[in-house]
Parts: structure tokens; C-alpha cells; sequence
């Protein structure tokens, strides 16, 4: 198979630590004053000269986070995080004006074109692309361009930051900004009401299916630099869109803090596919640097007959603490999860998923696929709850957790939570590693160990890489035989 | 073509191999018939380089080349292949992928450029429509849920593709009623000729009816106890093993 | 885990004697410290003693004549060698002459004997007030060929707080069934803890049927295995007011065996949680946990099991299983099947399902001419008395198959 080789001679080409896109930019940010406090809060909405009552939100959200403690009660360990020594808001010089892509800074159209991300319409137009994606690229604290919005436009669908679209489509994002992950949802999330910089925002109109896939793309450069984008996706009745999200980061000694907040609302008939390839610098084999990845995302499932698909390949980031969750509101709404965790060197994941069930003949799926090599700590982290008037509700759960190594750790924390007697909930999980008589046989055919061991992988993650939009899942495929890099020995 | 000599191996600290010494020829086929029990699949899995095996003493070379330090895939890019007598099923990746990929594997190894894409659906189609494969099955995941004689076919559909120059038919036809027999014994002769060779191993005579061995050594206890003709492998149809059993017993 | 201690505690650090031996303090320090378990408390979010347990009942004293009249009105014949506890205190005159077998001692159990249990808020307050239990040895190599049947009474006629503490030793190669009959009634307040430890190549067969219980009570059973050792643990619970049933097992000699299995019937507004830790401390051990549910009317039903592999345990198969049924729509299941695995030559695995009464099956077994409420008992018994083969037994598997039978025929199935 082509991509195994093509994955094997990759890895061949990169350095010990394998993570390609741990190069930095160089190019003059605009930061805000290191620190938090109720003034830094004002100066990014300031910055994004935002209406009183969204500095007012975001204010009463810092107050709220101010009373709250960090969660532990997810398997991960790492330093505190001093929330005084971050910059909150850095954005590179020069994006304050109309994002069209002449007025981007070539430095950073360089950096796009790096880390192959299409930025410019005209060659996706001349066919070196075959499939179009418009991008939301955002950089740090801002978004540097959006492409294709002229051409969505034309259907009906906004897709732009976040930080334009207070101001294009203020009643839009009054209505639902908060209304999935409300302000005081949990530290994190809250701490990202106050200071979130930019994120995309999609609203697709009632009956429309989008006409390309949208994605955005995160980048953080700027160094002790704290990323808190915000999405928010309305897919209004009847319509249907496909989102992408990529995210990168350089190399560097110190942790980041990366802290995002998503809210996807389907109404009646609606469905969001939501699709993420996780790849923050993970840190070193040592466990230094890295991204620390404190994640919400959800997906209201509002209307009757809606449906939300989050599909997330994750790979990257020193702690991963993320559950993309569907509140099945809508009678016969359905909510799917898949997802591959890969973790190495000395990651520690603590991802899953929450499937609740609140409207009648609601259904979901979890798929879940965790891979732990090196001195890894996988821990898939599950909740399906069927409320008492939940009639019919029905939930298919299997996840299955491979270890690669005897230092590693893959952990099950399902919680099965059924009050209502109709309710078919189904569990299996499974903890095994790679058959030596599996391994055995492909070496036998002729692959040597580590390109046999990705063979097996990629046939164990199958079910969830078929979720994944064409593109995305060859380059998730490459990703994971990179992330397991060295594992074999 | 394959020299083995004084080969002992245990496992878990018992004797399984004990002395065993093998010479098959270029364009031959041996046969090894045994008793359960005797080290045959132990072994086909030494040869073609399985671990968990603790070789105390003894060489195997093919084509002249000691092979003992060689991983299983570099013996396999030598043209060494194993029918095994249990295929494993691999979920999740398809057949096509997993062919291509051992087909390419052992190419890049023998320093042969990659096999265009067309090149590749054309043998393999042509192939498996001689050993009654469907392009179903080609899709579905290596060996899963395939049924014994399905996974036999495929196994040697596989033998075909990678055309070895050393075979090892460990227990073909367990599992396979008559006609996947034929089936599969067409396969292996189509391929029979000058610079292959095969070492077939099976308890039973029946299949020597469908593959002609030009020798049958008899195994027992780790050892090659007697050789000859074709004639052996009928004289032990008759009498069974019992013999051999005792005799190295005593 | 926090500093505000609630009246429950408070309460009972009044009853605790003045007389309280030093490791008995430690005990209750321990338990202080931690507090009473609640929602806040991860182990403990499904069975909320903080809001169960407001009130302490008095401590249960040592039977006097009267109290021991009361428990010997509830002893039925039986043919079993006997030996009961009034109100958590071993009470050899109600017993059988169990120390007359040969290869069976009995004797009063010290503190020193037990081996260290889990950390669990509850086990150190059982540590803390527990006075009078037995030690139950089974000489190495011996094998019991009568049922040891454990009966645990009460000889209160109020309100009392009961802290059974015990402990079951078989030696190397020995093998015995062991039978506990848990009928304290279901006024008060009790805390139990049972030890079991078997040598190398022990084997024991253990049910345990629940049949009054306190009106909220916590049992909890430890249990370590040497190499080879196998343990076969049912319990069949039923009518439970609110209970807590948790077990720690360490396999911690290669090769032992656990099988853990349980039948949890509930109806009214009875809750049961099923607790299982089980630690394979040794490479190449085995273990099964499988739990069936059924429950009817309010009744509220929680599993929670976790299987901990460390590095060293290598070859370890581990496999649990969790399955429910919901007969009413006001009942409610919570389940949560942990593995924690950090060895890579592993098989472990776990499944949960929350299901109703197969319709199919229904309707197969009534054109048959069974009539539905009929038809409903037989598949919930079926489904539920499967769980009984996990012992090896057929005496012990019987009783509980009939006591089964039994619990199922005098309730009406809610459908």
C-alpha cells in the first residue's frame, strides 16, 4: 500500500522527535500585556472593538472563573499552570485591516504554504487542488484570512472569524454564542468566555447543503502565548455542512496553554460533521514542552430529526483533556462520535465522549480507538445518560484500546447511566496489543516490523479513518504511523 | 536450495526439535509427514523465522546464505514463503492493501522499482479468478470471516502473487474438503518447476494424491527418521506412525 | 476530603468507646479525614451515603440472653455446619461445634490477623467500632465436604449500628464451600467487613445471599489470593433498602483465578451498588466478573467494576461483564466498568448493556401457552440464574437458584 511506504519513507526524512511542523515564524506580533486581569479582559474586546454587552459577557465570565477551581479529576498530571505568566492576546502586525489575501503578510503565507494549508483561491481554482475547502486560517489570536467567502456568500452561508461576524451578524451570535457551553460550563470554558481571540463561525440558512467542506486552521506561533479560539456553528433547518479543524504548533521548551471552546447547534432536519486532526507539538521524548489541550466542544442537537458526527483523530499535544459531546434534544436526533487517540513518548490523554439523551427515539453511536505507545497514558472517558422521559433511546458503544510497549498505560472509564426502561444501551471495550502471530504473518509476506505494526494500526483505526472526509483521512493516516514513530523496537 | 542441518530447538525449556537435518534441491518437492506432535509446524515456523523459538545449535542456509539472523520479511524478500496452516486474520485492512503492500515490500527489497497500480489489479484479478476468488473477498479485511477453505485459497493466492522460490505447505489441506483440495493443489503445481522448490508438510497421505513429492522423509520427535519415493507416504497410509512413535521412544 | 463534617460524622465520634484501642483511633481518624462518602467522592457517586445515613443508631452491644433469643427464633434447621453472628458478634452457643471437623478451627478474631485492606472510608470506620468476629482456618490440604453456612443475625428489636468484622483463611491446597446467610433485618445502620485469603492452590466456593438488609448498609469483602488460589464469589441480592456491596480482590500470586458474579433483584425503592475493584498483582492471572440486574418498580441499580493491571502482571486476561434489565420505567441503572491497564501482553475487556425483556422470546413462550406474566418470570430467571455457574458447587448453586425462584414468584415482575 502506497501509504504505508510513503508513511515509512516520512518518518525515515524526520528528525528524533518526528513532529514536522515545529518550526516558527518569524514575524512582529501586536501582544497584549502579559497576565490576567479585568483590564486585559477589556483590551482584547477593545482590539476587536466589540459591542458593550459581549465586553460585559466576557467580563462576568472572568468573575465566574475567578471563583472556580481546575478540574483534576481526569488522569492526567502536569505543573501548575501560573495563568499570570501568559500573553492572552498576540496577534501577528498588520491584520487589523480587510483580510483579502493580498493584505496577508507573505511571512505568513510562507508558513501556510508550509504546512500545506491552501490559502490562495486562485490555484485551488486552477485545479491543483481537486476538491475545494475554504480556510479560516487563524494565528495565535486572530484570524489572518478567510477564503472562498464570496462563493459561500452566494448560497447563503456566513462563514467568517468570529470576531467579524459580532459585527456583520450580531443577532446570530447573541442568540447562540453560550448556548450550548453556557459561561459558567466548567474552568476552562469559562476562562475562554473571558478571553477567547478568534475562531470561525458558520450559519448555514434553513435547506441549504454547503457546497464545500469548510475548515479552519489553527496555528499558534508566538511563544508563552495562550490560544482560546471559539467556534460556533448554527446548521439551520434542514441544511447540512462538513467542518474540518487542523492545528499546529512550533517547537518549543515551555507548554502552551490551549484552552477552545466549540458550540455546534443543529435544528429541525439539520447535520454538522465535525472533524478534527489533532496535532499540537506534543513535546519531546522526555515529556518537555508541549501543548496542554483543555478542550469543550459540543453539539446541541436542538431540532427533531437532527444529527451531529464529531470525528476526531488525535495525535499530538503534551495533555489532551477533550470531550465532544452531543445533548440529544431533539426527538429522533442522533449523535456520533468517532475517534483515534494515538498517544507516545509521554503524552497523556484523557479524551471521550457524553451521549445524552433527553428527546424521545434518540440514538448514538461511540466509536472509540486509543493507541498508547512510549510512556504514554491513554484514558478513554465515556457518559451515556438516558433521561427518565427519554423514550426509545438507544446507544451503541465499543472501544477498543491497543498498547504498543510495556511502559505505556490505556485506561476504560465508561459511565453507563439508564432511567428509563426502554432504553438499549450496548458497551463492550477491549484492551489487548498487536498479536505477535498478526506481526508475525505480515513479516512473513515481507513487511518488516515498524511498516507491518502501521499496517496493523491503520486496520485497527479503519472503522473511524472511513468517518474522516477523503483528505483528511490520508493525512491521518500518515499522521499516526508518524506519531508511532520509534514504538517498535 | 534449502540446507538444514543439526537444527535444536525448544520452547519453554522442552526439546521440540532435537538434531534435525533436511537438504531439499532445487526444483523439488519433499514432502515431511509425522506423527501430532512430531515438531512439523515448529519446524516451518523456525524457517521461516518466528521468535519465541530458542535455537540451541544448528544452520539453516537457502540458496548457500545462512538465514538464522535474518528477520522473518528479509527472508521473505529472499522468496521464502509460509502457507500457514492457521492464515491470521488482520481487521480492518483490506486484502488489496495488504497484498500491495507485501508485493511492494519485497520488490523494494530486491532493489525492483514498485508495481504501477494497473499492473498490480491486473495479476492479482487474473489470479484469483484461476482460484475461484471473488473480488468480494479481495475487499473484505485480510481473512476475516473467511471460512478454512477461503482462507487456504487466499493463502495461496498470495503464494502466486509473491512468486517464492522456497515454499513451505504447513498442513495445507486441514480444513479443506475436496474440491477446495484440487483447488488449492492446482495452484501449488501451476507454479512447480525449475528454481522453486517446495517442502510440504502433512499428516495425512491424501494430499500427496493432488502434489506430487518427488521425496517423503518421516519426522518423529524432532528428527528425520526415515527417507525415500513417493512409495514411503502410501507404506505409512497403511501402517500408520506407530512405528516411528515407538521408536524414537526407545 | 472536606473539612466540614457532617452530623452523621459527628455522631459518630460520640459513639466511639472511650475505651477504643490505639489502631481502633487510627482507624477513625482515617475515616474522619475522608469523611462520609457522597457524590463528591468519585467510588461513591452512585450510593450518596452523606444524604442516606443523617441519623446514627445506637451501637450494638455484645447478645446478651435476650438478643440471642431473638436471633435463635429466625434459625432455621438446616444441614449445614452453622456458625452465626448476632449484631456483627460471633456467638458460639447458636452455633454448630464447627472446631469438632476435623481440618476447621474457629476462634475469636484479633485486629492483628486481617491483612490490610483497601483505603475505603468505611472499611476504616468497620476497623474503628468492629469487636467480636471470627476467624474461620481451614488447615492446609483440607477439604471440607460439608457446606460451611454463615448466618448473620440481629438480637436488637430497634435501631442499631452493626460492624461485623471476620475473617476466612483456607490453607494451601484446601478446599471448602462456604455459604453466608446475611438476614439482619432491615432496621439500622451496618458496616461489615468480611476477609478472605486462601494459600497457593487453595480453592473456595463462596455464595453469599442477601436477605435482609439494614436499612442502609455497607459490606465489604476483602480478598487475597496466592499463586494458583481460586476463589468462585457469588452473591445474590435482592430487596435491599439501600446497599453497598464492595469487594477488593488482590490476585496476588501467579496463575490465581477469581470468578465474581451476582444476581441484584430490586423492586419498591430498593438501591444496590455492586462494587469491584479487582488488582491482578501477579503476571498470568484470571478474571471473570459478571453481574446481572433486573429491576422493577423505583429500584435503582449501580455497577461499578475496575480492573487494575500494573506493569508486572503481564498475561493477565481479564474480563467483566455488566447487564441490566429495566422492567419499569421509574427504574433507574448506573453502570461503570473501569479498566486500568498499564502491562501490554494483555487480554482484558469489558462489556455493559441495559436492555429490556426480549419481545421475540416473550411471544414465543406465550404461543407456547405459557401466559405472559408466566413467560416474563421464566426469561428473567433465565437471565439472571445464569450468573450461579460461575461456582463450582452444585449445593451452593441450588440454594441460590432457589432462592431465586423463590424472590421471583412471590413478586409480581412490573412490566
Amino acid at each position: 500500500m502506497a501509504a504505508v511506504q510513503q508513511t515509512v519513507d516520512t518518518v525515515k526524512t524526520l528528525d528524533v522527535d518526528a513532529y514536522k511542523y515545529g518550526f516558527t515564524t518569524d514575524i512582529e506580533s501586536d501582544k497584549a500585556p502579559k497576565g490576567l486581569n479585568e483590564d486585559i479582559v477589556r483590551f482584547i474586546s477593545a482590539r476587536k472593538k466589540e459591542p458593550d454587552w459581549l465586553t460585559q459577557w466576557r467580563l462576568d465570565a472572568f468573575k465566574r472563573w475567578l471563583t472556580m477551581e481546575e478540574p483534576r479529576w481526569a488522569r492526567v498530571d502536569y505543573p501548575k499552570i501560573d495563568y499570570q505568566d501568559l500573553y492572552y492576546y498576540s496577534a501577528p502586525k498588520g491584520t487589523d485591516g480587510p483580510r483579502t489575501l493580498a493584505d496577508v503578510d507573505p511571512e505568513l503565507l510562507r508558513t501556510y504554504a508550509k504546512l500545506g494549508i491552501p490559502l490562495s483561491e486562485q490555484e485551488i481554482l486552477a485545479g491543483v487542488q481537486e476538491r475545494r475547502v475554504a480556510v479560516d486560517a487563524v494565528f495565535d489570536s486572530v484570524s489572518v484570512v478567510t477564503t472562498f467567502k464570496e462563493e459561500l456568500g452566494k448560497a447563503g452561508v456566513i462563514f467568517c472569524p468570529i470576531s467579524e461576524a459580532v459585527h456583520s451578524h450580531p443577532e446570530l451570535v447573541r442568540k447562540y454564542l453560550g448556548s450550548v457551553v453556557p459561561v459558567t460550563d466548567n474552568y476552562f470554558a469559562t476562562l475562554n468566555s473571558a478571553v477567547f481571540s478568534d475562531g470561525s463561525f458558520v450559519y448555514v440558512p434553513p435547506g441549504v447543503r454547503c457546497p464545500m467542506e469548510l475548515s479552519t486552521y489553527f496555528r499558534i506561533n508566538e511563544q508563552n502565548t495562550g490560544q482560546f479560539e471559539r467556534t460556533l456553528i448554527i446548521a439551520d433547518a434542514g441544511s447540512y455542512v462538513s467542518y474540518l479543524e487542523g492545528c499546529t504548533a512550533p517547537k518549543r521548551d515551555e507548554n502552551q496553554l490551549h484552552a477552545a471552546v466549540v458550540e455546534l447547534i443543529a435544528l429541525d432536519d439539520a447535520e454538522i460533521k465535525y472533524s478534527t486532526v489533532q496535532n499540537w507539538y506534543p513535546g519531546d521524548s522526555e515529556g518537555r514542552g508541549g501543548i496542554f489541550n483543555f478542550v469543550t466542544k459540543r453539539g446541541d442537537c436542538r431540532g427533531a430529526r437532527s444529527k451531529i458526527s464529531w470525528t476526531q483523530v488525535e495525535t499530538g499535544s503534551a495533555i489532551t483533556w477533550k470531550y465532544p459531546s452531543c445533548i440529544l434534544r431533539g426527538d429522533f436526533s442522533r449523535g456520533e462520535f468517532y475517534s483515534i487517540a494515538i498517544s507516545n513518548g509521554r503524552q497523556q490523554v484523557d479524551s471521550g465522549t457524553k451521549m445524552l439523551h433527553l428527546g424521545k427515539n434518540t440514538s448514538s453511536r461511540i466509536i472509540s480507538k486509543g493507541i498508547s505507545a512510549g510512556r504514554s497514558q491513554n484514558t478513554y472517558r465515556g457518559q451515556v445518560f438516558a433521561h427518565r422521559k427519554a423514550e426509545n433511546a438507544r446507544n451503541f458503544t465499543n472501544c477498543d484500546s491497543l498498547l504498543i510497549g510495556d511502559r505505556c498505560g490505556a485506561h476504560t472509564v465508561p459511565y453507563i447511566e439508564a432511567k428509563n426502561s426502554s432504553a438499549q444501551f450496548e458497551h463492550e471495550a477491549t484492551t489487548s496489543k498487536i498479536s505477535d502471530d498478526q506481526l508475525f504473518y505480515c513479516m512473513q509476506r515481507g513487511l518488516e516490523a515498524e511498516e507491518a505494526t502501521a499496517l496493523i494500526v491503520n486496520g485497527f483505526v479503519r472503522d473511524v479513518l472511513q468517518q474522516l472526509p477523503m483528505e483528511f483521512a490520508v493525512e491521518a493516516q500518515k499522521l499516526i504511523a508518524i506519531s508511532l514513530e520509534g514504538s517498535v523496537g | 536450495m534449502l540446507e538444514i542441518d543439526n537444527l535444536h530447538v525448544s520452547v519453554a525449556g522442552r526439546k521440540i526439535l532435537d538434531g534435525l537435518t533436511l537438504k531439499v534441491e532445487d526444483g523439488q518437492v519433499a514432502a515431511i509427514m509425522g506423527p501430532n506432535g512430531s515438531g512439523k509446524s515448529t519446524l516451518s515456523y523456525v524457517v521461516a523465522g518466528r521468535a519465541d523459538y530458542e535455537v540451541q545449535d544448528g544452520t539453516i542456509r537457502l540458496d548457500g546464505v545462512d538465514i538464522m539472523e535474518k528477520s522473518p520479511a528479509e527472508r521473505a524478500a529472499m522468496g521464502l514463503f509460509l502457507v500457514f496452516q492457521y492464515p491470521l486474520e488482520i481487521p480492518g485492512v483490506a486484502t488489496m492493501t495488504f497484498l500491495k503492500a507485501a508485493m511492494n515490500a519485497q520488490r523494494k527489497a530486491r532493489g525492483a522499482a514498485e508495481l504501477p497500480t494497473i499492473e498490480f489489479m491486473k495479476q492479482v484479478r487474473a489470479t484469483a479468478a484461476k482460484l475461484n476468488i471473488s473480488q468480494d473477498m479481495l475487499k473484505r479485511p485480510v481473512n476475516v470471516g473467511f471460512s478454512g477453505g477461503e482462507k487456504k485459497r487466499m493463502e495461496i493466492l498470495q503464494m502466486a502473487l509473491l512468486e517464492p522460490r522456497f515454499s513451505i505447505l504447513d498442513e495445507m489441506d486441514s480444513g479443506l474438503d475436496i474440491d477446495a483440495l484440487k483447488t488449492c493443489a492446482e495452484g501449488v503445481n501451476a507454479l512447480r518447476g525449475e528454481g522453486r522448490s517446495f517442502l510440504v508438510i502433512t499428516h495425512y497421505q491424501r494430499l500427496l494424491n493432488f502434489i506430487t513429492a518427488d521425496v517423503v522423509h518421516v519426522m518423529s520427535r524432532g528428527r528425520i527418521v526415515k527417507s525415500g519415493g513417493p512409495e514411503l507416504a502410501l507404506a505409512l497410509e497403511a501402517s500408520g506412525y506407530a512405528e516411528y512413535a515407538e521408536g524414537a521412544a526407545a | 476530603m472536606t473539612g466540614l463534617s457532617s452530623k452523621a460524622e459527628d455522631e459518630f465520634g460520640r459513639l466511639l468507646p472511650a475505651d477504643v484501642t490505639p489502631s481502633a483511633r487510627l482507624f477513625f481518624d482515617q475515616f474522619q479525614r475522608a469523611g462520609l462518602p457522597g457524590r463528591r467522592v468519585e467510588s461513591w457517586h452512585y450510593s450518596d451515603l452523606r444524604t442516606k445515613l443523617r441519623a446514627v443508631p445506637e451501637m450494638a452491644h455484645a447478645p446478651d440472653d435476650a438478643a440471642r433469643a431473638v436471633a435463635r427464633h429466625k434459625l432455621e434447621a438446616s444441614e449445614r455446619l452453622r456458625l452465626v453472628t448476632v449484631d456483627g458478634f460471633f456467638a458460639p452457643d447458636l452455633s454448630d461445634d464447627i472446631s469438632a471437623v476435623a481440618g476447621i478451627d474457629i476462634s475469636p478474631v484479633g485486629e492483628a490477623e486481617f491483612f490490610g485492606g483497601a483505603a475505603d472510608p468505611m472499611l476504616d470506620l468497620n476497623a474503628a467500632f468492629s469487636r467480636g468476629g471470627f476467624l474461620l482456618d481451614i488447615a492446609v490440604g483440607a477439604r471440607i465436604d460439608r457446606v460451611i453456612e454463615i448466618v448473620a443475625l440481629t438480637g436488637a428489636e430497634t435501631d442499631r449500628s452493626r460492624f461485623g468484622r471476620s475473617l476466612i483463611r483456607l490453607g494451601a491446597g484446601a478446599r471448602a464451600e462456604i455459604l453466608e446467610t446475611r438476614d439482619e433485618g432491615f432496621a439500622g445502620f451496618g458496616d461489615s467487613a468480611l476477609f478472605i485469603a486462601l494459600g497457593e492452590d487453595a480453592q473456595l466456593d463462596y455464595a453469599c445471599r442477601c436477605r435482609e438488609t439494614a436499612g442502609v448498609e455497607v459490606q465489604t469483602v476483602n480478598v487475597m489470593l496466592a499463586a494458583r488460589a481460586t476463589l468462585r464469589a457469588v452473591s445474590l441480592l435482592a430487596q435491599t433498602p439501600f446497599l453497598r456491596r464492595q469487594f477488593f480482590v488482590s490476585l496476588a500470586g501467579e496463575g490465581a483465578e477469581l470468578k465474581l458474579a451476582g444476581a441484584v433483584i430490586l423492586g419498591r425503592n430498593d438501591h444496590a451498588d455492586m462494587t469491584m475493584v479487582v488488582h491482578h498483582n501477579a503476571p498470568a492471572c484470571v478474571s471473570r466478573e459478571i453481574f446481572k440486574y433486573v429491576l422493577g418498580d423505583h429500584a435503582n441499580g449501580v455497577f461499578q467494576g475496575k480492573i487494575v493491571v500494573p506493569p508486572h502482571a503481564q498475561k493477565t486476561d481479564g474480563k467483566m461483564m455488566c447487564r441490566a434489565l429495566l422492567l419499569s420505567d421509574e427504574a433507574a441503572m448506573s453502570a461503570k466498568p473501569e479498566l486500568e491497564i498499564f502491562a501490554d501482553d494483555v487480554a482484558c475487556g469489558h462489556g455493559a448493556a441495559v436492555t429490556k425483556l426480549d419481545a421475540q422470546q416473550l411471544f414465543y413462550l406465550e404461543t407456547r401457552g405459557v401466559p405472559h406474566i408466566e413467560a416474563e418470570k421464566i426469561l428473567i430467571d433465565a437471565f439472571a440464574a445464569d450468573v450461579f455457574d460461575a461456582l463450582e458447587s452444585e449445593v451452593l448453586r441450588d440454594l441460590l437458584r432457589t432462592d431465586l425462584s423463590d424472590l421471583l414468584g412471590e413478586e409480581e415482575p412490573a412490566s
